[in-house]
């Protein structure tokens, strides 16, 4: 059994003050082994980030589902998504979305906090943690104190502390410069290769290239996808990158 | 670039940020109404004209009238620094997409004159709208016998456009003057830096605790009247002190302390309040401050005020006690008594006047009473001045006079006395000074002594064989004989006619100078004092409460802006709907009501200080004090409970978007 099954999902918007209806996704199936690392890779307006929306249940499908290990997602009620998603998913975004409010220890403590996990477990977890980051430094500080490279780094392990089944990722790189993004890109192959299920959702060519996989969306459907096999970085750029070419010139 | 160009700008800008202009102008709107319409009633003739009215109306409207005042200016600076902070985002833009600053202080300037003239021109229609309603509320808590008759006279309305035209012309030379000196790229990221966390001032907080300890300490043990006014201001200064350093520096201790206990710190309930109050109280402690001063004002005046007014009757009765006093000094030194028989005779013929005019009494007492001063220590007497505070006296009078006025049969020899007190324990014999006398009885008659009053004028009568007995106990130096008739009605609506007799006679006597008192006269009087009084405090208490609605309406305004972001990402993280729900709540919760429960306690400290000064003036005693404070601080929860429920709706609103 996969980790995660998108079966048929469907999504439909209907605008609020005139009755055209816009279809997001028109019907997307793919799985998720564990420990895969995929990046969904298509163009503005495709439907990645509805998808990656009603991954992580922050939406609902309009028909479909999402079985993570074996049950559905989509049927869980309104009062226990918190708590599934603390369970089972892991969030990084574009911008970070650390809390000012808190130090950056603070924040990574945010997750387990709500899940009502004692001070000293969660300390242990975060001494663990922290050195493969390399963020032990930066723990005292605020989020407003260091770098944009840093405090993507802080968010992925406030991702990990909770060790989810999956992570997901949001354009992680999108607000990042070339270095900050090669060291994001190299502790997500390594947390991939220490076991966790990464599902990355991405612009660039060069982050896709590290997944294992790679799927390409367009208008709402699955249009190919990549497995990065023995392929080396380079071959999988290019292959990548001739794909998307494709996508763009409107090949079929 | 013509000037309709940025009039039109001014006016779009206004209306874009409608949510933050319309309370600004409404409120702006209401102070300058509450100006013109205080100012319309202090200038007003019929109070200075009208006859029976002793002009205590108008001093109190005129103090009322710079209270405003000085009100509006600190208010009004207070919400334009809001405006402001709201707004240099907007402002930034302009500069950067080419409006230099000369621009925008132009299409400033059309914006505040339109604002201004908007309040000013709304505040005086709106004031004369409601003048007419709330004279007549005046009139009729100070039970004023005027004529109709409010005009609208120019003075209040000149004034309106005088003082609230600088006041709003400086106010904008101040946003200039902060335009001028920033770069529109700080400007821009303004709201967006992190705000660094508050460190722990340990030192304000300890001066907080000290000058607020200091400040309650001193209303609670402050024992007379007198002192009681001076240590009351200094008392309120140290009070107020300590609520801003305790709100600013405290409250960030405290919650730094409990970030620092790590079981307590890491709990869900705990984590995001604690380390979301942190930098909630540094933002607005000094706001939450004064709106907690401003509720300790309310609750002061009201809860004084009330009862003042609501003791009127008690008041009138314990100053003068008998329906009608008429009083004339007959000094000592004067010879023969000749002029206490011609008192006499005036006296006569008022009550012979009365049974003419078929006013029936139930008695009237002429006595000469022989005065002097004392102070009464442990139930024995030192004659001469005191410096208790209160007012104690030794009355006088000889036993052939006491047996003549009330109809009795005593004899009494050398050393030998008879006593009436309502202040003193009198045993078997009477120390005064190092003479010791013999008690014979101790009596009550009505109308014996000049008042019954306990609490600032102290008597004790004493019966005495004869002059030269009472010459002695006044170590034959110069006291001061009164020569009093006390009458009481048996129907209290003869009481009119019956001022009118005896006022007649004892103003047209060629004989001496007579005081006249009457109860009816006396409660008129204070009635007039305690209602305009009361009048102000009402006045003053709705001003003060929309001010600190409206502080407290901005500040939610903007904390729901700056929360959005923050609930949508712990959301994101994984907090629920009924989480966030639930935080929020108890956050605002405690943000609405920390002022208000600080006001309370405040007023609790300051109520023993508080009846202590009134005292003086309020008779009927401690209960009256409390029922009318505990009415206001009731009256202040419910207005602010709706308050609350309204504000918290815009604050979901703003926060659930």
């Amino acid at each position: 059994m996969s980790l995660l099954e998108v079966k048929n999902l469907k999504k439909i918007y209907t605008t609020r003050f005139s009755n055209q209806q816009v279809q997001a996704l028109s019907h997307v199936s793919f799985s998720v082994e564990e420990g895969e690392y995929v990046a969904i890779m298509g163009e503005s307006g495709s439907g990645k980030t509805t998808l990656l929306n009603i991954l992580a249940s922050l939406d609902k499908p309009t028909s479909g589902e999402v079985l993570l290990n074996g049950s559905d997602m989509t049927r869980i009620k309104e009062k226990d998504i918190s708590e599934f998603r603390r369970q089972n998913l892991g969030f990084v975004f574009q911008d970070f979305n650390l809390l000012d409010t808190f130090s950056n220890q603070d924040n990574i403590f945010l997750p387990l906090v709500l899940s009502k996990v004692k001070y000293p477990t969660m300390k242990q977890k975060l001494d663990v943690l922290a050195p493969q980051l390399g963020i032990e430094t930066l723990l005292e500080k605020f989020p407003y104190e260091i770098s944009g490279g840093q405090k993507q780094r802080v968010a992925v392990a406030r991702a990990l502390i909770t060790e989810p089944k999956i992570i997901l990722a949001d354009e992680p790189t999108g607000a990042l410069d070339s270095k900050s993004t090669d060291q994001l890109l190299d502790i997500f192959e390594k947390v991939n290769n220490q076991g966790q299920t990464i599902l990355m959702v991405t612009h660039s060519t060069k982050a896709a290239s590290y997944a294992k996989r790679v799927l390409f969306i367009r208008d709402g459907e699955v249009f190919h996808q990549i497995y990065k096999g023995d392929k080396t970085r380079e071959e999988m750029y290019q292959n990548i990158s001739d794909t998307l070419t494709l996508i763009a010139t409107g090949g079929k | 670039m013509n000037s309709l160009f940025y009039i039109k700008l001014a006016f779009s800008n206004i209306k874009k940020n409608a949510k933050l202009y319309i309370p600004y102008i409404l409120t702006s709107l209401f102070t300058v109404s509450m100006y013109h319409i205080i100012q319309s009633l202090a200038k007003n003739d019929q109070f200075m004209y009208t006859p029976g009215t002793s002009g205590t109306v108008q001093v109190c409207l005129e103090l009322g009238v710079y209270v405003i005042i000085v009100f509006s200016i600190i208010f009004l600076f207070y919400t334009n620094s809001f405006l402001m902070k709201r707004r240099k985002k907007e402002i930034a833009l302009y500069n950067v997409l080419g409006l230099g600053k000369g621009h925008i202080m132009k299409m400033m300037f059309f914006e505040v004159l339109t604002t201004s003239l908007i309040v000013i021109v709304g505040g005086i229609g709106l004031g004369l709208l409601l003048s007419k309603f709330v004279y007549l509320g005046l009139v009729n808590l100070a039970q004023m016998n005027v004529q109709f008759g409010f005009e609208v006279s120019m003075y209040p309305i000149v004034m309106c456009f005088v003082i609230y035209g600088i006041l709003f012309f400086i106010i904008y030379l101040f946003n200039m003057i902060q335009i001028q000196v920033s770069n529109p790229i700080t400007l821009l990221r303004g709201e967006q830096t992190g705000e660094k966390e508050p460190k722990t001032k340990w030192i304000m907080t300890i001066i907080g605790i000290l000058s607020l300890g200091a400040g309650y300490t001193i209303a609670v043990s402050v024992k007379n009247p007198v002192t009681a006014m001076v240590l009351f201001f200094v008392a309120v200064i140290l009070v107020i002190i300590g609520t801003y350093a305790l709100f600013t520096a405290g409250s960030i201790t405290l919650l730094k302390a409990l970030k620092k206990n790590k079981n307590y710190y890491y709990q869900t309930r705990h984590f995001t309040a604690v380390s979301q109050m942190i930098y909630r109280m540094k933002q607005n402690a000094v706001g939450l401050a004064s709106i907690c001063i401003l509720y300790t004002c309310i609750l002061v005046m009201l809860s004084s005020t009330i009862s003042l007014y609501s003791s009127v009757k008690d008041t009138a009765k314990l100053l003068v006690d008998k329906d009608i006093q008429v009083s004339s000094a007959i000094n000592s030194s004067y010879e023969e008594g000749q002029l206490k028989v011609e008192v006499k005779e005036v006296y006569d013929s008022i009550l012979l006047e009365l049974e003419k005019e078929n006013i029936q009494l139930k008695n009237g007492i002429a006595k000469p009473l022989y005065q002097y001063y004392c102070s009464f220590v442990n139930d024995e007497i030192v004659t001469g001045p005191n410096n208790n505070f209160a007012f104690e006296c030794i009355v006088a009078l000889t036993v052939d006079e006491y047996n003549d006025i009330f109809n009795h049969n005593y004899k009494l020899n050398d050393h030998e006395i008879i006593t009436s007190t309502y202040v003193m324990d009198v045993k078997e014999t009477l120390k005064v000074d190092n003479r010791t006398y013999q008690v014979v009885d101790t009596v009550l008659d009505e109308c014996l002594l000049p008042s019954t009053d306990t609490k600032n004028n102290r008597y004790i009568a004493i019966i005495m064989k004869d002059e030269e007995a009472i010459k002695e106990l006044f170590n034959n130096d110069t006291w001061w004989e009164m020569y009093y008739l006390d009458i009481n009605l048996v129907d209290q609506s003869d009481a009119p006619r019956a001022i009118e007799i005896v006022r007649s006679i004892a103003d047209n006597n060629p004989v001496s100078h007579m005081l006249v008192e009457s109860q009816l006269e006396i409660e008129a009087q204070f009635i007039e004092l305690y209602g305009s009084l009361f009048f102000l405090g009402i006045f003053l208490g709705i001003l003060f409460l929309m001010a600190a609605i409206i502080i407290m309406y901005y500040k939610q305004l903007s904390e729901g802006y700056e929360d959005q972001k923050r609930y949508e990402i712990m959301q994101n993280v994984g907090m629920s709907q009924y989480e966030v729900k639930q935080s929020i709540k108890s956050q605002v919760l405690i943000f609405f009501f920390l002022p208000l429960l600080v006001a309370i306690i405040h007023m609790c400290f300051a109520f023993p200080l508080i009846v202590e000064m009134f005292g003086y003036l309020v008779y009927s005693g401690v209960n009256v004090f409390i029922i009318s404070t505990v009415i206001s601080i009731i009256i202040l929860i419910v207005i602010y409970s709706i308050v609350y429920a309204l504000t918290a709706k815009t604050y979901y609103k703003i926060v659930k978007k």
